[in-house]
């Protein structure tokens, strides 16, 4: 089976799964709020939909392969303890159906100790330990780790804080080939962030948690070619990263910020392209060049996903109609388009929107969705009156 | 034209058609359209990867909105369209209908029947399908490596070529010279096609055996038989030719529009078989120099692709490429030639592989059949159908008339009298035509000598099983005598009971014990404690009955249909195969199936019997008691709870002649007044009588009381107080019967009345 990635429809915040074409998979991020997982709220069943596409160890637990938190925010972090087992590999409890990460991959925030910069919830601090555990083991052994305790670490942390983990830091710019220790022949991921705090931060020595999101450019390959696919993804870095991230590559390494697919930062939100706020400003708010000329590096038909609620041509913001009006421009040009997953198929009934690798870039995954003579068309889907036709207050 | 009246029918299709999201339009070409068929063309939008939406088509040459042909029969609500791309569209991808090249584009969307599909889901799944062919072909995923390699379509074959897969992949893995392997062909000519008047000959070709040349020129005939007619001819297989010393590779998907041996030879170049088809046709051809008299004959012809990765449904990576041509003394000229789909010769793997019994170890297990009657041959037929038939066959008798309603075997038409032979002869035949062998034994089992000859090629050593369905308590009574040491492999057996309402299958424990007949008589206890299995099983005694077969001929056989028997056969063979391809069970083991009320539902149950102690007779040489599992907890329990004084009762089973033993299948309490003390036990007679009479009935006969038992406080085996009461027995009854004795760490016995 082709490469596919998926989106899950979570509002405002990220979920999506990376199946590769050898079975092997990335989540990056999760967000699978309470009312998700209650049958009673319309909030569409993510924690179902993603066990659907996950396969099962030998020991009958779902599993990924690897899980890549961008940054620990609520909306990229929420329902890791209900649905993800954290601890030892070994005491992993007999019939529960907690998901297994074989591998982490972590920012080095969790290094970082809480602030009032740095308030995390209960999904964080949960990662945070689970993330801090893995590096105490392979601390503690430094011999080969195993699934369910390996971890990378995504960027060195300031102070040499990692200088001691050379083997499970992956620097800025290094390219990740490898999940759970073995080759990988689909993918390989560039790393493009967290950037290191600029010199005019230095005094503060810290990111704000958004602006420390880990930034992936994957390649994935398909029939036959090595980058059939680029993905961009960047968590909810916001403008000042972009900004940096422009000027750094654009003389030698334009090409790392090209993608056929990317996702918004931020849920779409217009802090990812200007310093103006959009309900203050509205139209007369400034555009960064710089940072849209890094989020512009659109392969033909390139793709571009907002991970949100439906966009609602207001002055709410993340989303942000106007954000999602340059992206819109932005993929116009090559005959691109811009897909809000709040809105796919409808509104008012998100579902998991599919991203196929094909060897000519993207697609959307089309399974044989139409119920034809087994669905009930409008029975079931509307209310329908039926009877003789007279008034009931006659 | 335009006038033509489209049927509704047609046209309410079309209508929904264009409601299917994936469809912009859809139009009834009517033009085109005649009484019998309507054309419709169908807009199709195809799902395209991102970098070909500039372009509007794709490296495959798949354009964003694919207009497809619907060819529906005005005259029939069952068939499906027949579907065509434009005769531009790309033929080198694959999932397409081999056809003529200047033909409509045929994709094959649908794994199966597509009137079934139309059937069972309406005319969006054939919409779904096409969409979906549609974006594979797209994106060049029409050939998903993971899956393997498509092989090229030859569903509309008419000929067919019969070979192990297996066997010519394997010579095609070897690429090199001689680039060519000759095949004797077994062919049936016969005429086909819609139209009689149009009809030519197809071929069914069986490749046999490797041959040489002029052994397989020799050997070639054909004979008519009315519309038939059926020969031997010669076959080739080609494979890959060598490049840098490796096989070449065919890794180009090209449509297969072969009609004649020009065109086959720049398909075998395609196909890295140049050289090896050259050869081939140079072989032919200078044999046949100024000979015309094999003109009439089928050359086969086998090419060995070798794909970059295994083809669908193989672990091998070499496609079977076949066609039909003739023999002739030159190919360089148009000789016809046709593609021919290749099927399986029938043999384990294949036989193994639909019945999803395949099994890690390729053998077949040896396994010996005793009794080839209704119940054996039918065993004996699953088995070999899931590719696991017995090794040898075993039954004295012949097939007669009366055989016919319910045996494996049917006598075929124009061959009645062949019936009649050896029943074991003709199960081998028909299991070897199955792609087995199995060795018939046509002698009485129960003569062969342990060690002999005959014995040891009726029970091969190193079996993994003897099943014995004759029926004969004469057959199970000598497996059970026989030893460890003279018979190590475990024996089944089957039988069907009264009237076909019982099925009983048992298996020996480990090192054969419990043997076969204590499971029969443990069977038979459990029969006997049940009104309803008891009734159809043990008392009705004419269930067997000698029924009148011919004048003055009569067998003892039980009124059952094919049906009935076929129903326990299938249930047995299934478990027999179970039991071949997992563990056999810790213990012995049995399975009871039972005909429920409605005559239609059937019901197993299994129950496990642990080891039977085998006790010798302190005063008869020979003899033993075998203290079944069964009656062995009860003599336990009995001496726990009567654990300061003597105890005792008395012992049900039967006597074995055969195995000199006396089978302790149950106990029967003693009588409330018998009397228990620290010196003696004393068996009383309240009731006593009654209750064996009733022992004796319930059982049919098949149990009885066979002695006595009593415990001994000390570890003192039979006293003298015992042989005089073992006397007494012996004087009142002249039956063999056992006194046994329990001592506190085992047993000792006594068997009277059987001096020999």
């Amino acid at each position: 089976m082709a490469t596919i990635i998926s989106f899950f429809p979570v509002d405002n915040g990220d979920m999506n799964l990376i199946q590769l074409q050898d079975g092997r998979t990335i989540l990056i991020d999760v967000r699978i709020r309470a009312a998700a997982d209650d049958p009673e709220e319309e909030a569409p069943d993510v924690g179902k939909e993603l066990r659907k596409r996950l396969k099962k160890d030998g020991n009958g637990r779902h599993y990924v392969d690897a899980f890549c938190l961008s940054h620990p925010d609520e909306d990229h972090c929420a329902g890791l303890e209900t649905h993800f087992y954290l601890g030892e590999p070994d005491e992993y409890p007999q019939g529960s159906d907690k998901i297994f990460i074989r591998e982490i991959w972590s920012s080095p925030l969790i290094f970082r100790r809480a602030s009032v910069n740095h308030t995390l919830c209960a999904d964080a601090k949960a990662f945070n330990a689970e993330a801090r555990r893995r590096v105490k083991k392979f601390r503690d052994s430094r011999s080969k780790t195993v699934d369910g305790d390996r971890i990378l670490i995504l960027g060195e942390d300031i102070e040499g804080k990692t200088d001691d983990l050379s083997e499970i830091v992956i620097k800025l710019d290094q390219v990740i080939k490898m999940i759970g220790g073995r080759a990988e022949e689909w993918m390989e991921a560039r790393l493009l962030g967290p950037l290191p705090p600029a010199n005019d931060e230095a005094e503060e020595n810290e990111l704000t948690k958004n602006d420390s999101s880990v930034a992936l450019r994957f390649l994935f390959a398909a029939g036959g070619k090595p980058d059939a696919v680029s993905f961009l993804t960047g968590g909810d870095a916001e403008v000042g990263i972009w900004e940096r991230q422009w000027r750094r590559l654009k003389e030698a390494h334009k090409d790392w910020l090209e993608y056929d697919l990317l996702l918004s930062p931020h849920h779409c939100s217009w802090h990812t392209l200007s310093y103006d706020s959009w309900s203050e400003k509205g139209e007369k708010a400034e555009i960064s060049k710089d940072a849209r000329a890094a989020l512009s590096q659109v392969r033909s038909g390139a793709m571009i996903i907002a991970s949100s609620k439906e966009i609602r041509d207001d002055d709410s913001d993340p989303p942000c109609a106007r954000a999602r009006r340059e992206y819109v421009a932005i993929v116009k040009d090559v005959e691109g388009r811009f897909i809000c997953i709040g809105e796919e198929p409808s509104a008012k009934k998100p579902g998991v929107l599919e991203i196929e690798v094909t060897s000519e870039g993207v697609r959307i995954k089309r399974g044989v969705s139409t119920p034809g003579v087994g669905g009930g068309g409008a029975i079931g889907g509307q209310p329908l009156t039926h009877g003789s036709g007279s008034r009931e207050d006659e | 034209m335009s006038e033509l009246r489209i049927p509704r029918r047609i046209r309410r299709t079309v209508e929904l058609i264009k409601k299917h999201p994936r469809i912009r339009d859809a139009r009834v070409l009517g033009e085109e359209c005649s009484a019998d068929f309507s054309l419709v063309a169908v807009d199709v939008q195809v799902e395209m990867p991102s970098r070909a939406i500039a372009r509007g088509t794709t490296e495959t040459g798949v354009r964003s909105l694919e207009t497809v042909c619907f060819g529906f029969r005005n005259g029939s609500r069952v068939k499906a369209p027949a579907i065509a791309l434009r005769s531009d569209f790309n033929r080198c991808l694959p999932h397409i209908m081999p056809g003529d090249p200047q033909g409509p584009v045929v994709p094959c969307v649908y794994d199966g029947d597509m009137n079934e599909l139309v059937q069972r889901g309406g005319m969006w799944a054939v919409i779904d399908r096409l969409s979906a062919w549609l974006d594979k072909a797209a994106a060049n995923e029409l050939i998903d490596p993971e899956q393997g390699w498509e092989p090229i379509r030859r569903d509309t074959a008419s000929d067919t070529v019969v070979a192990s897969g297996a066997v010519l992949r394997g010579y095609g893995e070897q690429a090199g010279p001689p680039f060519r392997q000759l095949y004797g062909v077994k062919f049936l000519a016969y005429p086909t096609g819609d139209n009689p008047e149009q009809s030519r000959t197809a071929y069914y070709a069986t490749l046999t055996g490797p041959r040489k040349i002029s052994e397989g020129l020799s050997e070639c005939f054909v004979r008519r038989e009315g519309l038939l007619s059926f020969g031997r001819s010669i076959g080739i297989v080609v494979r890959p030719d060598l490049l840098d010393g490796a096989a070449r590779l065919a890794n180009q998907y090209v449509p297969d529009t072969v009609t004649n041996s020009a065109e086959l030879q720049i398909a075998a170049k395609q196909y890295g078989c140049e050289q090896g088809l050259e050869n081939a046709f140079g072989l032919v051809a200078a044999w046949l120099v100024g000979s015309t008299e094999y003109y009439e004959l089928p050359l086969v012809m086998v090419l060995c692709a070798n794909r970059p990765f295994p083809v669908i449904g193989s672990s091998s990576r070499i496609e079977l490429i076949p066609y039909v041509t003739s023999m002739r003394a030159s190919f360089d000229k148009s000789v016809p030639v046709r593609p021919a789909a290749h099927r399986d010769a029938i043999d384990v793997r294949l036989l193994r592989r639909l019945s999803g019994t395949e099994r890690t170890i390729q053998e077949r297990p040896e396994l010996t059949q005793i009794g080839c009657g209704s119940l054996g041959s039918k065993i004996a037929i699953h088995l070999a159908r899931a590719g696991y038939a017995p090794t040898r066959v075993i039954d004295r008798s012949h097939l007669t008339p009366h055989h016919v309603a319910r045996h494996a075997l049917a006598p075929e038409d124009g061959a009645e009298w062949k019936w009649g032979g050896a029943k074991a002869d003709a199960l081998s035949r028909v299991i070897s035509a199955l792609g087995q062998k199995s060795v018939p034994i046509t002698q009485d089992v129960t003569l062969l000598v342990p060690g002999s000859e005959g014995f040891s090629n009726a029970f091969a050593k190193g079996s993994l099983l003897i099943v014995n369905s004759t029926a004969s308590l004469s057959v199970r009574e000598w497996l059970s005598s026989l030893s460890h040491q003279e018979l190590s492999t475990r024996v089944v057996e089957t039988s069907i009971y009264g009237d076909g309402q019982v099925g009983l299958m048992t298996i020996e424990g480990p090192a054969r014990n419990p043997n076969s007949a204590d499971l029969a008589a443990y069977a038979h206890l459990i029969f006997s404690q049940d009104e309803s299995l008891r009734n159809r099983t043990l008392v009705e005694v004419d269930g067997i009955a000698r029924r009148l077969v011919g004048q003055g001929c009569g067998s003892p056989t039980m009124i059952v249909s094919d049906m009935r028997i076929s129903g326990f056969a299938a249930a047995m063979a299934q478990n027999i195969n179970l039991l071949e391809r997992n563990r056999f069970p810790d213990g012995g083991r049995l399975w009871i199936g039972k005909v429920e009320e409605d005559q239609v539902s059937m019901k197993w149950e299994s129950r496990a019997l642990g080891r039977s102690l085998v006790i010798a007779a302190d005063n008869a040489k020979g003899w033993t008691v075998r203290l079944l599992e069964s009656a062995r907890v009860k003599i336990e329990m009995n001496c726990a709870q009567f654990s300061d004084v003597e105890t005792g009762g008395v012992l049900a089973g039967y006597t074995s002649e055969a195995q000199r033993a006396l089978i302790v299948v149950d106990i029967i309490p003693a009588p409330e007044d018998s009397g228990r003390s620290k010196a003696k036990f004393e068996l009383g007679t309240k009731g006593l009588e009654g209750t064996l009479e009733e022992y004796f009935t319930h059982s049919g006969g098949s149990l009885y009381c066979i002695g006595t038992w009593h415990s001994h406080l000390a570890e003192q085996g039979p006293s003298e107080t015992d042989y005089k009461t073992a006397e007494i027995i012996s004087r009142m009854r002249p039956f063999p019967a056992a006194m046994l004795v329990k001592t506190p760490s085992g047993y000792r016995a006594l068997v009277l009345n059987v001096s020999e």
